[in-house]
């Protein structure tokens, strides 16, 4: 499923739900005599037909939601639609999505935390990329052990994880261990794509000892400029003075990228000590601001005369 | 002669932002200029259409008009009146409103008082520099993951969960959360409103690399270079991961529209399934820290998200009158834990709310969390309600309509104030 596909499927579901959610009159004498069946039941006849398309089931499900979210027989069922491999991706991705959506307001799920991890493991070697993706997703934020186990076994050997490296760099953010570190570290210096070294820069901004990495890959004007970003901010979590000494240095180059000066710059007006927007560095903000600038470059300064005005 | 005017009982400046809910004032002849009768003035906007603009009333039950006119003794005793937001002119810049009072038989001008009709707006419509003057409150107050913003991180997590959902107090909970969080900001910058998403409509200037920014196709977001955002830090990790599963910059969520929402009843039992829908489908329109109870408040997307969830039950209230916390179908639940008829505790009328009720217990589900970070809910240079330790009924009445004295200090720019 791409994620186009999965764009058109749930805004299929969304023009769907109305058709299955309560009438105004619903909860009338009718449905009380049982002379017809509920909003409920008449949605859950839907759900639960497989000759139903699959955008029409998901709808259902989400317009009984609001009133059985903290139905055991609802939850469990939409557990077993999730699991259920002879069912079609679109309508397992989109259960998912509804099983997302209850664990903000269903304390009957929040109680069935075993059987949603049961459900969710298999998933994550699913033929599917965007089943695979989610479930590896929701167990990440569950800081399910099993899957930490493989994010870790997938960064640093061959074993594939199905989801790509980026994210599983990300995903490994949520459980963070110092023992990561070390493949991190590599990872930012030579990983194979810049999005996947600016991943695991963002995680070592909770890492002391990769302090002299981030500050050499910030200096690196070679480097591509969202990493040396990325490693900005890590650097400045890390050891603010030093940063804030490489920060006025990379505002003050007239060689440096424009948004890498903005960055900086931004920094130094947000977060650095009053100390360091000194006289020099004023004077050289005042210049810059007479000058034809990039507009972020333009706002950057901006910014910092701003503030520089409420130290 | 010269006139002075104390807005919402203060003597200075900061004092001097309203709403559309009126705010108490006074006025007096601080320099008599040896009157010795009363001496009647004019209150009026000092530029009419431009700007904030305001209405006058001596009865805060009273529609307010654009002049009112006062006798004020020449001895200097002060007259009251009540001051608001003229619906629906906010202000866009901070005291950029003025009262102006002149002398009615001769038109000299005694005072002019500069003031701001602070307003919570669509965040898709904001100016450019309502925009960076939110964003740079936003990323001081998380000062690059070492400021208090920390506080409202922990306040919202898996440990916390059965506090603030799944249960009648959701909306109550969340709608003190915002305040808090908005006061904050506030103590920042004065001129700061938190704005909503307006999750049922396309939001392309929120989702945006200079307001809070853009999702790449992993889910990182990215930032303009200027924008103070990019240095976002919580739990010792940086930057944000949001990916939209809609188009960001020409769909609108996967939600519940407005008027389906507001459809739900008209009684708070079946409008709280709001909950479910749009709130939860809101959350998980988008994967990452958004889509999980336990991180969704890391992405400053959340409190605009929730800002528009609280925006919709004011329109709900405004449309069924659901103002009165004694009310069955304006709350539930009217006792508080342990009585007849009580839901889980922190979900009564009359239960005060963990954490700003400090109230510490052995965890939840049952029980109130081991700890309760922040302490009482920031208290506010203009109003006095909600109450510190405020109980989840005390949330309910947020312009003050039962009794002034209730209001809260914020309102909307499309839920106007109806005596």
């Amino acid at each position: 499923m791409t994620d186009e596909n999965r764009r058109s499927f749930e805004q299929q579901v969304r023009a769907s739900v109305s058709k299955y959610r309560p009438r105004p009159d619903e909860g009338g004498l009718e449905s009380a005599r049982g002379f017809a069946p509920s909003a409920d039941e008449r949605a859950l006849r839907v759900a639960r037909n497989k000759k139903a398309a699959a955008a029409e089931r998901v709808a259902a499900l989400h317009a009984a939601a609001p009133s059985l979210r903290n139905d055991e027989a609802f939850v469990l069922l939409l557990l077993e639609l999730a699991g259920d491999t002879t069912e079609s991706p679109e309508l397992r991705a989109g259960v998912l999505r509804l099983l997302r959506q209850l664990r903000f307001s269903s304390v009957v799920l929040n109680e069935n935390r075993a059987r949603y991890i049961e459900t969710l493991r298999p998933i994550m070697d699913d033929p599917d990329p965007t089943l695979r993706e989610d479930a590896i997703g929701m167990l990440a934020q569950a800081k399910d052990e099993y899957v930490q186990t493989r994010l870790v076994d997938s960064l640093t050997s061959d074993t594939a994880l199905g989801a790509p490296l980026e994210k599983t760099i990300q995903f490994l953010g949520y459980d963070i261990h110092a023992a990561q570190f070390p493949a991190l570290r590599r990872m930012a210096q030579s990983g194979p794509t810049a999005e996947a070294r600016r991943e695991a820069v963002r995680l070592l901004a909770s890492d002391p000892e990769s302090k002299d990495v981030l500050r050499d890959i910030l200096r690196d004007k070679r480097e591509d400029q969202q990493v040396r970003r990325a490693s900005a901010n890590a650097y400045m979590a890390l050891d603010p003075v030093g940063f804030e000494q490489e920060a006025r240095a990379i505002v003050a180059d007239e060689g440096e990228d424009s948004d890498v000066r903005a960055a900086s710059l931004s920094a130094l007006a947000h977060f650095a000590h009053p100390s360091a927007r000194d006289a020099e560095l004023n004077d050289y903000v005042d210049a810059l601001e007479k000058r034809d600038l990039p507009k972020p470059l333009g706002e950057a300064v901006r910014t910092y005369k701003r503030r520089r005005g409420s130290d | 002669m010269k006139t002075d005017v104390a807005i919402n009982g203060g003597t200075s400046s900061a004092t001097n932002y309203v709403t559309w809910s009126p705010s108490p004032a006074e006025i007096w002849l601080s320099n008599p200029d040896g009157a010795t009768a009363p001496v009647n003035v004019t209150l009026r906007n000092q530029r009419p259409g431009v700007g904030g603009q305001v209405v006058f009333s001596t009865d805060p039950a009273a529609a307010g008009s654009d002049e009112l006119r006062l006798d004020l003794p020449p001895a200097g005793t002060r007259v009251r009146f009540h001051v608001a937001g003229k619906f629906p002119h906010a202000s866009t810049a901070d005291r950029d409103a003025a009262v102006e009072v002149v002398e009615t038989a001769t038109g000299a001008q005694l005072s002019l008082t500069r003031l701001m009709v602070r307003i919570r707006k669509d965040a898709n419509v904001l100016t450019p520099g309502e925009r960076d003057r939110f964003v740079s409150a936003f990323a001081t107050l998380n000062n690059a993951g070492m400021g208090r913003f920390s506080i409202f991180r922990d306040m919202h997590r898996g440990s916390s969960y059965y506090e603030a959902h799944g249960n009648a107090g959701f909306l109550s909970w969340h709608r003190a959360y915002l305040l808090d969080l908005e006061r904050e900001l506030q103590d920042i910058d004065a001129s700061v409103a938190l704005p909503y998403w307006r999750f049922d409509a396309p939001a392309p200037n929120l989702f945006h690399g200079e307001f809070l920014g853009e999702s790449d196709r992993f889910g990182t977001v990215t930032f303009a270079s200027s924008n103070p955002i990019q240095y976002w830090r919580t739990d010792g990790g940086q930057g944000i991961t949001r990916s939209t599963l809609f188009d960001q910059r020409a769909d609108a969520a996967f939600v519940l529209s407005e008027a389906e929402t507001l459809d739900y009843g008209i009684t708070y039992l079946a409008f709280q399934q709001m909950e479910v829908d749009p709130h939860g489908n809101a959350h998980t329109s988008f994967s990452g820290w958004l889509e999980n109870p336990a991180t969704s408040p890391k992405d400053p997307v959340f409190f605009l998200l929730h800002c528009n969830v609280d925006r919709l039950w004011a329109k709900w209230q405004q449309a069924n009158s659901r103002f009165d916390q004694l009310e069955l179908e304006t709350y539930p639940y009217q006792g508080s834990a342990g009585g007849p008829g009580a839901t889980r505790v922190g979900h009564n009328r009359l239960d005060t709310m963990w954490p700003w009720n400090g109230v510490t217990g052995s965890g939840n589900p049952t029980n109130r969390p081991p700890t309760a970070p922040g302490g009482g809910l920031a208290p506010s240079a203009i109003v006095q309600a909600p109450a510190l330790k405020p109980t989840v009924g005390e949330m309910i009445d947020w312009q003050g309509r039962q009794a002034p004295v209730s209001r809260m200090g914020f309102d909307y720019d499309d839920v106007s104030f109806r005596p």
